[in-house]
Order: structure tokens, then sequence, then C-alpha cells
């Protein structure tokens, strides 16, 4: 069963993603990604769409955008709101790996 | 539900010299098709290129914004929420992102595109799509994804910091 903690690594490696920030660049879980570490609210789409795209699933329609304001709480939504295969497959994901074929043209499963 | 000129015009606000969606087909609630044009007397082709006027990429890609719009708003209909066409509409869509676009051949004035989008991600009033658009004979000429946003007219003019307002 896969934990909050084992997700947050990967939904940190996709935000950073996103913003295109090296490792060296510390990122506070509980940090809120708007307010506080400054991703606009373009940037906080391309972040939650990109984390559902590797999840091989569409954004629900009913996700509401202000309860995903950290990286802890879109890490507690990925373990409750999917089940653990979903999950399992979200954590074996090479996220370098992903990027660079999506830039590439591939497609995403 | 097949969409021609004027029912088209319902749905999205541009207007010539700037719409170049000539007819649509809504295949669903993410998928629609539709005829792009560019015709010869569109005043851009004077400067794109003297001599050689041949249709800008990013005109091709405002095409497939186009069509996305009218999707997002046909949807919007279809749920009993007002669309966006008019001048006075206090909503607007607008484009935010365009990802790996490609353009495969050149498009001369005149010339039609058959364009297929399908609408991914949307969160918050912001929205994701895939378009493709082929020749009149069937050849790949333009691939693009793109993000667009349902806004309020008045909270992307004047503000200090507008992409943060978009969806407020």
């Amino acid at each position: 069963m896969a934990t909050v903690e084992q997700v947050r690594v990967r939904v940190e490696e996709i935000i950073r993603a996103t913003l295109k920030l090296g490792s060296d660049v510390e990122l506070n879980p509980d940090s809120d990604l708007v307010k506080e570490i400054g991703l606009d609210s373009i940037e906080a789409f391309e972040s939650v769409a990109l984390l559902h795209e590797m999840l091989g699933v569409r954004i629900p329609e009913d996700l509401d955008p202000k309860a995903m304001g950290t990286i802890s709480n879109l890490s507690a939504y990925i373990v409750s709101k999917y089940d653990a295969a979903k999950v399992d497959a979200f954590l074996a994901i090479d996220v370098a790996a992903r990027l660079a074929s999506m830039h590439e043209g591939g497609e995403l499963a | 539900m097949k969409l021609l000129a004027a029912q088209i015009e319902r749905y999205i606000p541009h207007r010539v010299p700037f719409i170049f969606v000539e007819s649509a087909e809504v295949l669903g609630q993410y998928d629609i098709s539709g005829i792009c044009s560019w015709q010869a007397d569109n005043p851009i082709f004077a400067g794109h290129f003297p001599g050689f006027p041949v249709v800008p990429g990013v005109l091709m890609v405002e095409a497939a914004a186009q069509l996305t719009g009218v999707l997002i708003a046909y949807n919007a209909e279809q749920r009993g929420l007002s669309t966006i066409s008019s001048a006075q509409a206090e909503m607007v869509g607008v484009l935010i992102g365009v990802k790996r676009a490609s353009f495969h051949r050149p498009v001369l004035p005149g010339s039609r595109l058959h364009f297929k989008v399908t609408l991914g991600n949307a969160l918050g009033g912001m929205i994701s799509a895939n378009a493709e658009g082929y020749s009149e004979s069937n050849d790949k000429t333009i691939k693009c994804e793109l993000s667009v946003a349902v806004a309020n007219k008045s909270s992307l003019i004047g503000a200090p910091n507008s992409v943060d307002n978009l969806v407020n």
C-alpha cells in the first residue's frame, strides 16, 4: 500500500518539472503553491493536469482547485481518490523519461 | 451537431477578418471537427509575404483555438450556461498556452483545413486540448496542444497581474 509520503516525492518531481526547478531549490510540501511557492494560476493548472496525465486519468469534474493548494494536499488527494494499482503505477513512473517522451511528441499512456 | 457560420458566431466572438472557422461538427462532449479557411482577400496576406502569400502558422493555431472555443461554449450552452459570443458578454475565452506545435506543410490562401480537436483536462475555468489539421488531400498539416481559459473581461484589462485573475 503506497503511502502519502511516497506519493509526495513523485508529486514534488512533477511540480519541479513544471517550474523547471533544480534539486537545490527547497520545496516545502506544506507551502501554498500559489501564495508561497509562486506558481501562477496557469502553472498551477499545468501542474495538476500533468499529474493527472501521469495518473492516466482526466481531472475529475468535481475537483476543487482550492483543495489542491500544497504538495501535501495533492499527495493526500491521490492516495485517497485512486485505487492502489493506479497509485502504484504512478509511483513507478520515471518522471524525467516521461517528460522527455512528451517533449519529443510521444503519446502518454 | 453540425454548425454553420451563423451558428458558430453564436458561440465565439471572433469576426471577419479574424474568424477562421467556416463550419464545425460537435462529435461529443470532448470532440469537435471543423473546416477552417483563410480567404485570399484577408489583409494579412499583403504582408505575409508580399508576392508569396502563405497562411501564418500562428493563424492555424488560432483556428484550432477558435474551434476549441466553439466546443467549450457549446458544452456550456448544453449545461444551461450563457455563451461568450457577443461583444457585450462579460466572459471571453482566451488562449493561455501552446505546446508542441508543428507545421508540416505550407497552407495557401483559399485553402481549407480539416481540424480535429479533443478536449483534455479542465480545472478552474482552464482547459487543455489537442488539435490536428489536415489538408484537403488529407495530409497532416498542423499539430498542437492548446490551453484556453474562460475569463472575465474586466479581470484581464488593467490588472497588475492579469494571469492570476483569469478565473476569479
